[in-house]
């Protein structure tokens, strides 16, 4: 009698545990399955499959405008993640020095992008870009893709920071490295992992990013969020954009499993 | 890492020269598919000009962005009452008839003209297409028998999937017809009516240039939509050669509208804005483009030759003036009236 | 280390320019009818104020809270216990499980967005398993949607807490004779709080704020808070009412983290 309730608890439980997952798994790809389908469908509409093809991942580089759009927002990406990655880290340098009170005053200030929400942020700077004698387009997008990177790569940077010797710059500076030296050759390399995390926060961030660069840009400049958003529903759009996205997801894949394999062997080697 | 770092500086080098350009530039401020991208590049490659161009989906996101002046548009598209407010807020440079060469050869069509004759904002601007609203429908789902006029779209009782167009005015105009009254009435009854009219229909969605496609897929049986929505449709799905299971019924009184060329005073190069202008002053590319976008042509010559058996567009209602029904245009608004119409709309939604 | 500190003033500066000034602006366009594309004299006013009576407003508030805190619930309800079964896992490929679950972030939004929306169209591929969906409009597409976009931060936050849990705890409360259940009530899901109020903020902000996810799959019918900035703004040029929903959306989410700052002494939430 006993060991048949018991059987009963458990398979309630290990249903329910598979039930759970599945459907966590599930609801979170099931759109990057329908657009990986939509990218290998014959049919523009996409609203039913006429039929097996791969001639969207060639449209990507013959679709002018979305090679424009992509070329845009990797420009804008790389430019933002390349600054944002050095001043992010000198600044978590210069907080990680603070008292504590100014040190909790500044992280409150740096933490305002990473809370706020995205359109409260666009917002606030349209409002504040068509103020300054910026061109809206390449340089507003830029610097508002800069501005939210920032904290980021601070976020990444500071624990690293918060690990390493104090005494670890000045006993450099003792020893004959300048200012410059002491940070390039002691404090970096001690927190190149932060570093790096924070800069493919930064970069992630910035090749997805929509609501921010909806509000900042103009002139015609279009990274590929509001290429998409521009034309969905319309005949403009290209299923191409599965495609690039697709092409996306099976990179990022890869290159977590690649990683993943280093660390594994690492972690063998060890 | 440091091959890593060099080969992202060289990546960012590249693209960004490849983003420089010295090349003049044209911005252009339009509607969602209404120019063929190939005139486009056309008229790039004789000027040697880039046209920078954005698209939005109603009049006001229009003024709205001319407004604004972070963009200096060169030329925009706004429609008649449109054209009207921003030449009332000396928004509009007149236009400078002697830079445009193409009336040599073409004329406009004289029932485009009478439209807006009179009105105090001729010199503001050149039409682009004219047409009408109407409703899309469905043939598999739609009974013609079904089709009696504006009403179809707001009964509340309705098993039809019904999509309305998001735009204020359009949806309150079609509102004001169905219960017998003018578009451009400012009578509080009237437009109370209106209101409950749309707060009590049933509506699947609100869109704008989806509602023909959705219409055609039979994810929506019936739509308010312009002209050239349909036509256009019409036009590729005979050139694909599938079947055409959709229909244009335009009840008797409806809106009539013309759309035009304007040059903002934000634009700082009137005279390429001018050579774009004339360039469509031009009967092979107004035919080509009209082809494209699917609308009634303004000029006389393009619409003689669009509607011959060349291009074969002598369907029913292709032509925006009717014998038989009468046609509404909408007049200048204030801003208080348009977002009082936009409340109405939005209650609408909410509904 | 005094001459470190020198590298935080440009910071303060950048900061001053794109936080401080643009907040001070945004409050000064909701109380006058300044314009601010066409700068010039203005005048203090409460017109802002009235749209904070339109019906469109209101309704649009409601809706915000509702389908986020909605949202919100479910991706805990699915959420807390993938990362709870997650962080016991005992696979060697558990960081890859975890992993597995961040990746469609990586993967556009508002394409994921669109693919929903065509899934929940009677007309779709669905329709080659003879599945028929129409949901556009539906509070159901909505929250579906809501889930979809914002489960990882929800599973996230709770897993890095769950993983770096003290084993020993876990064993000290069996060995002291508590059952699975009452570990987990009074042991373990305490110290997971931090957790679950990272993953808390990081659905319900961004749920609440949403402009596209509602548009697209409300058919343009549901309306969110974010709709109503992005309309003030983009279409109808309501730029000084726009600007008081967004100072009070600020002030929300300031009072929401001084709640959560009070609630959460350690402060590990954030800094």
């Amino acid at each position: 009698m006993i060991n048949n309730k018991f059987n009963y608890k458990t398979i309630l439980k290990k249903v329910s545990k598979f039930l759970l997952i599945f459907t966590a798994y599930s609801v979170v790809y099931l759109p990057i399955i329908i657009i990986f389908l939509l990218s290998i469908n014959e049919s523009k509409s996409g609203q039913n499959f006429t039929g097996l093809s791969f001639k969207w991942y060639l449209e990507i580089f013959q679709n002018e405008r979305l090679l424009k759009a992509i070329m845009n927002t990797l420009l804008v990406a790389l430019i933002s993640t390349f600054v944002a990655t050095i001043s992010g880290t000198l600044i978590a340098i210069g907080i990680n020095s603070l008292s504590k009170k100014r040190r909790i005053e500044m992280m409150i200030l740096n933490n305002v992008p990473v809370v706020s929400p995205d359109i409260v942020t666009g917002i606030s700077l349209m409002v504040v870009f068509s103020l300054l004698p910026l061109s809206f387009g390449f340089q507003t997008m830029l610097l508002a893709h800069i501005f939210f990177s920032i904290p980021f790569v601070v976020l990444s940077v500071l624990p690293k920071l918060k690990e390493l010797d104090p005494n670890l710059f000045d006993a450099a500076l003792d020893l004959g490295c300048n200012y410059f030296e002491g940070i390039y050759k002691v404090i970096l390399p001690s927190i190149k992992t932060g570093i790096i995390t924070g800069a493919l926060i930064a970069f992630t961030m910035s090749i997805d990013d929509f609501v921010i660069s909806y509000f900042t840009s103009g002139n015609g400049f279009q990274n590929v969020s509001l290429w998409i958003y521009a034309r969905v529903g319309r005949k403009s759009f290209s299923p191409a954009a599965y495609a690039y996205n697709s092409l996306i997801v099976l990179l990022t894949i890869g290159i977590l499993t690649y990683i993943n394999k280093i660390n594994n062997k690492k972690i063998k080697e060890n | 890492m440091k091959k890593l770092l060099l080969l992202v500086s060289v990546l960012t080098i590249t693209l960004v020269l490849s983003a420089c350009g010295s090349k003049e530039k044209l911005y252009v401020l339009n509607w969602g598919e209404y120019m063929d991208p190939e005139i486009i590049e056309m008229f790039e490659d004789e000027y040697n000009v880039v046209v920078v161009y954005d698209e939005v989906g109603s009049n006001e996101e229009m003024e709205v962005k001319i407004k604004a002046g972070t963009t200096a548009y060169d030329v925009a598209f706004p429609s008649d009452y449109m054209i009207d407010k921003l030449r009332q807020q000396n928004l509009l440079n007149e236009i400078d008839y002697d830079l445009l060469g193409g009336f040599d050869d073409v004329t406009m069509k004289p029932e485009v003209e009478a439209l807006y004759a009179g009105k105090g904002y001729e010199p503001y601007f050149i039409p682009y297409f004219w047409g009408t609203i109407g409703i899309m429908y469905n043939t598999d789902s739609v009974l013609e028998e079904d089709l009696t006029g504006w009403d179809i779209l707001f009964d509340p009782e309705t098993n039809y999937k019904i999509g309305m167009y998001d735009s204020a005015r359009d949806a309150v105009a079609v509102a004001l017809l169905s219960n017998g009254h003018n578009v451009n009435s400012n009578v509080a009854s009237e437009l109370e009516e209106a209101g409950n009219t749309l707060k009590n229909a049933n509506f699947e969605l609100f869109g704008d240039d989806q509602l023909k496609t959705l219409v055609q897929a039979g994810n929506l049986d019936l739509a308010l939509v312009y002209s050239g929505d349909y036509f256009d449709t019409l036009y590729v799905a005979e050139e694909d050669e599938v079947e055409i299971n959709f229909g244009y019924f335009v009840p008797e009184i409806t809106n009539i509208w013309v759309d035009g060329f304007v040059i903002p005073t934000t634009s700082e190069n009137t005279d390429l804005a001018h050579k774009f202008i004339n360039f469509f002053l031009n009967v092979e590319v107004s035919a080509q483009n009209s082809d494209w976008v699917g609308y009634a042509p303004v000029l006389t010559e393009t619409y003689d030759l669009l509607v011959s058996d060349e291009y074969g567009y002598d369907y029913d209602n292709y032509n925006p003036i009717s014998e038989t029904g009468s046609r509404q245009m909408f007049e200048f608004i204030s801003d208080d009236r348009f977002d009082e119409l936009n409340q109405i709309l939005n209650a609408a939604k909410i509904n | 280390m005094n001459k470190l500190k020198n590298l935080v003033y440009p910071y303060l500066l950048w900061m001053g320019v794109l936080v401080l000034l643009p907040t001070l602006l945004v409050l000064l366009l909701s109380i006058s009818d300044l314009d601010i594309f066409n700068l010039g004299p203005f005048n203090f006013s409460d017109d802002a104020f009235s749209f904070l009576g339109r019906e469109e407003v209101k309704i649009a508030a409601i809706n915000s809270i509702k389908y986020s805190v909605l949202a919100t619930i479910f991706c805990f309800v699915i959420g807390y216990p993938v990362a709870y079964f997650l962080s016991n896992s005992n696979s060697k490929n558990k960081t890859l499980y975890v992993t597995l679950l961040i990746i469609p972030i990586w993967s556009n939004m508002l394409l994921r967005i669109i693919a929903w929306e065509r899934l929940f169209f009677p007309v779709s591929i669905l329709n080659v398993f003879g599945i028929s969906l129409d949901l556009i409009g539906t509070d159901t597409a909505i929250i579906i949607g809501m889930v979809s976009m914002y489960l990882p931060f929800m599973v996230l936050p709770i897993y890095s807490v769950l993983e770096k849990l003290d084993k020993n705890l876990i064993e000290a409360s069996k060995d002291l004779g508590a059952n699975e259940f009452k570990t987990f009530r009074k042991v373990i899901f305490p110290l997971s709080i931090g957790g679950v109020v990272s993953g808390t903020i990081m659905t319900l902000l961004p749920a609440m704020t949403a402009f596209a996810l509602p548009e697209r799959l409300g058919g343009s019918k549901i309306i969110l808070i974010g709709n109503i900035v992005e309309d003030y703004f983009i279409k109808s040029g309501n730029i000084n009412a726009g600007s008081l929903i967004s100072i009070i959306l600020m002030v929300v989410i300031v009072v929401m983290f001084i709640v959560i700052v009070k609630f959460d002494k350690e402060g590990e939430t954030l800094i």
